[in-house]
């Protein structure tokens, strides 16, 4: 195979015209709650897990909105439950509650 | 000094001038106010709603001209070409080629609205179902028909088109259409129950005392979805429907939707046309390539290098409709102090 110093990457594009992601019309996460969100990146700057395995609530809840899932729940299965993200998040998101939700649904 | 022998001519019967004329004659100036269209009101009229409030723009207009003393003279289909300063007194000359006497003139020109044509990426004036922000108000309050024949189930509200942006000629943001943009995308909602809205933007500006709780509305009651990105490509599917290009740059990646509607928010700009001459000279700060500057931005924000000649309004600048009328009922003030002590 010929060497190009490069490759193309799977699963790259957005398309809003698949339908919602299934962790919010699975009713796994409170809609309402979520959709509070502004993408600061308050939680995740915070958080200590963003440094040893890059968690960040904020990219896999947009990743999630935007129909992107697959990296949802082994996230959710490095999240600490510190809680330190809630005490800083702008919008009042209880960021560990979510985790833990995905955690134990079946999805 | 009688001061109803006075005559101050307003120019632009939009929001400012018709603000500025009520006070103006409560003090008992003689006030001639010129309009260049066949009815006075100007963009403010064809709005369906502005916020915070959500008043009609009809209705608001109609509480000026309520209010309003017998005094006001308004002048409609009358364009001023040129106001021209004499010692203490100007000319203010009409396309009709008339002229007019005033001791003080305040140019409430406003602005004019960015020609979305000129993005063609976005598609204006190609596909009927791209409208401005401008048209949507008019649609929805219903001075205009739609384009679209069934209701709309998806949306996407553009921001920034014109503004902010160094290729159309625009470095400045326009300020008041984060706002509006929020707001359509709720009207869009409230008239259309089964539609989806996007909002694409470069910031949210939600500037000021409850614009932010809007922007939370939208999100939680309504659903709307912000994506952050710059839409850089339309084009239209095999059905009729917009394809829109961009990048989710919170995500890095690129984004792909479809929707039947794209609402382009247009900004503001300065209009063409009107010259200010001082004794035969013509003053290059009126050139209309940027909004007309004050003396300065603080304490003399409606002076102009010229004694008797006030700025009010959006000539100055974006403006939202609460503010115009603020700076409305300040030039006032400083319009008779000027005439007192003259
Ligand atoms: S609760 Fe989880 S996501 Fe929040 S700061 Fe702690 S480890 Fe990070
Ligand atoms: S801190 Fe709150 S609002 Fe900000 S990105 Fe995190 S969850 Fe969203
Ligand atoms: S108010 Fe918002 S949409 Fe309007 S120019 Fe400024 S950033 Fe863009």
């Amino acid at each position: 195979m010929v060497k190009f110093g490069f490759s193309v990457k799977d699963n790259r594009e957005i398309n809003l015209d698949e339908k919602e992601p299934f962790v919010i019309e699975a009713g796994v996460v409170d809609v309402a709650e979520v959709d509070r969100c502004i993408f600061c990146g308050a939680c995740s700057a915070v958080c200590p897990q963003l440094f040893s395995t890059g968690l960040s609530f904020r990219k896999q809840l947009l990743s999630a909105r935007r129909g992107l899932t697959s990296e949802l729940k082994i996230a959710a299965g490095e999240c600490l439950m510190c809680n330190k993200c809630q005490l800083v998040c702008p919008r009042d998101i209880n960021i560990r509650a979510i985790w833990l939700n995905l955690l134990t649904s079946n999805i | 000094m009688k001061k109803h022998n006075t005559q101050i001519i307003i120019i632009g019967g939009g929001l400012a001038g018709l603000e500025a004329a009520k006070w103006l004659v409560q003090y008992h100036y003689k006030v001639v106010v010129m309009e260049q269209e066949k009815i006075a009101g100007g963009h403010v009229v064809n709005w369906h709603s502005l916020y915070p409030g959500g008043i009609r723009g009809d209705e608001l207009i109609n509480n000026i001209f309520l209010t309003k003393d017998s005094m006001v003279q308004i002048l409609t289909n009358q364009r001023v070409t040129k106001v021209e300063k004499r010692d203490n007194f100007f000319w203010v000359h009409t396309s009709q080629g008339e002229r007019l006497f005033a001791e003080a003139v305040l140019l409430t020109t406003g602005f004019k609205l960015f020609n979305a044509a000129l993005k063609e990426e976005l598609g204006y004036g190609i596909f009927p179902n791209v409208v401005t922000s401008a048209e949507v108000e008019q649609i929805l309050a219903s001075r205009m028909k739609p384009p679209w024949q069934l209701p709309p189930r998806k949306v996407a509200i553009i921001h920034c088109v014109g503004s902010r942006d160094m290729k159309a000629g625009n470095m400045y943001c326009s300020k008041v259409c984060c706002m509006a943009g929020v707001k359509t995308a709720i009207h869009f909602n409230q008239q259309y129950p089964m539609c989806k809205v996007y909002n694409f933007y470069m910031d949210l500006r939600m500037h000021g005392n409850s614009y932010e709780a809007l922007y939370l509305k939208a999100q939680t009651e309504y659903g709307v979805q912000f994506i952050r990105g710059r839409v850089s490509e339309l084009s239209a599917d095999q059905y009729g429907r917009l394809v829109l290009k961009s990048e989710d740059t919170l995500l890095g990646k690129p984004l792909k939707l479809t929707v039947d509607v794209v609402v382009l928010m247009v900004g503001m700009e300065q209009r063409k046309g009107l010259v200010v001459s001082d004794r035969g000279k013509e003053l290059a700060a009126f050139d209309g390539q940027h909004f007309y500057e004050p003396l300065n931005a603080y304490d003399d924000a409606h002076k102009t290098c010229l004694p008797g000649l006030f700025l009010g309004g959006a000539c100055k600048g974006p403006m939202s409709a609460t503010e115009v009328i603020v700076d409305a009922r300040a030039a006032v003030q400083v319009i008779d102090q000027y005439l007192q002590n003259n």
